[in-house]
């Protein structure tokens, strides 16, 4: 009875916490990914504002936090970096040079929750 | 995290099967699910724990994975006794009342040198002391004494027997240490019915000229050289 209480248990955790990490991982970037998107589009008009640097970082700022759990530091950095230099470009008006580094972002919010996901590719 | 739990999984199972084809030799005494259990969970528990740029979550995954998985095995251990046998293994008998079981020995990756090294470190030196003799399902050696002679005495003085002849082939070192030609052992050997060197399983002599010796799949005999002194 103890034994199976415990399969449970552990079994119950493992699949709990894995389901978490990849909706919480999944959601955050593609929140991350609509920011990103609305900002980039902003600076393609020329129209992006401070405002709106500050408030996607905010949101980074706060989910990163999180996503330390479950995120290799090193990816995390990588985001940081990047988003560092695009708003960096952005608060300064030079909106020419911030549009690659967004476009990296974009990119970077795709591939970073694909990489988590139960796939072959990734299994293997 | 679901990758972690699934990689583990892959890797549990895959060193499962390596060591249950590697046989019993590479085991020591655990099981082989244990064994694998012990190789895999002090590195994954060291690897986020000295790199801190590895979340400390994947090493607790995997470890928790570890257990999930020897519970699993645990359960079916003890409610199928079909699957135990998949899990750990079997024990294979190894000496039998006919002798030496050649096939049991290479089912398990051993050689009699092998064996007999075993039988020493179960305090037994020569072949014929023991009327069974097995290797455990965790690797273990256990004999089974052969029954004492009506006087109940053991030998005076015995000698150690030395392994002459092992699978068909003649042991020089231990040749030149007796200081006799193959050509006598060659002799005595077809003097008592084993006309092939090749299909000589086991050929041990010990200091008073006692042989004992096994042809491949046929019973063990144990005659004497004739020796007038003992030479060891």
């Amino acid at each position: 009875m103890k034994i199976v209480a415990s399969i449970l248990i552990s079994g119950a955790l493992l699949v709990g916490f894995s389901t978490f990490e990849l909706c919480y991982v999944d959601k955050t970037f593609d929140t991350f990914h609509e920011g990103l998107t609305s900002i980039y589009e902003k600076t393609e008009d020329c129209s992006a504002t401070h405002e709106d640097g500050t408030a996607l970082q905010l949101f980074w700022e706060e989910k990163k936090k999180v996503l330390y759990l479950w995120l290799p530091h090193t990816l995390i950095d990588q985001v940081d970096y990047h988003l560092g230099e695009a708003l960096g470009y952005l608060y300064q008006g030079n909106f020419e040079d911030s549009l690659p580094k967004f476009e990296l972002l974009l990119d970077m919010a795709e591939t970073i929750p694909r990489a988590y996901k139960i796939l072959p590719e990734n299994i293997f | 995290m679901g990758l972690i739990i699934i990689r583990t999984i892959i890797v549990f199972l895959t060193l499962l099967i390596i060591m249950r084809l590697m046989g019993k030799r590479q085991i020591g005494e655990m099981q082989p699910y244990e064994f694998v259990i012990t190789l895999i969970i002090a590195e994954i528990a060291c690897i986020p724990m000295s790199d801190s740029s590895i979340p400390l979550s994947y090493g607790i995954t995997a470890i928790l994975t570890i257990y999930f998985l020897h519970q699993v095995v645990c359960l079916i251990d003890l409610s199928i006794p079909k699957a135990k046998t998949l899990f750990a293994g079997t024990p294979s008998v190894v000496i039998n009342q006919n002798g030496i079981d050649a096939t049991q020995l290479k089912k398990n990756n051993l050689d009699v040198s092998d064996l007999i090294e075993s039988m020493r470190g179960a305090g037994y030196f020569a072949l014929d002391d023991v009327e069974y003799a097995l290797y455990e399902s965790n690797g273990k050696f256990s004999a089974l004494a052969k029954a004492k002679d009506s006087a109940g005495e053991k030998e005076e003085n015995p000698s150690l027997p030395v392994l002459l002849v092992c699978e068909g082939k003649f042991n020089d070192k231990n040749l030149r240490l007796i200081g006799k030609e193959k050509g006598y052992f060659l002799e005595k050997l077809r003097g008592q019915g084993f006309n092939e060197l090749k299909k000589v399983l086991v050929m041990t002599v010990d200091g008073a000229g006692k042989v004992y010796a096994q042809e491949s799949g046929q019973s063990y005999r144990v005659f004497s050289l004739g020796w007038q002194e003992r030479l060891w």
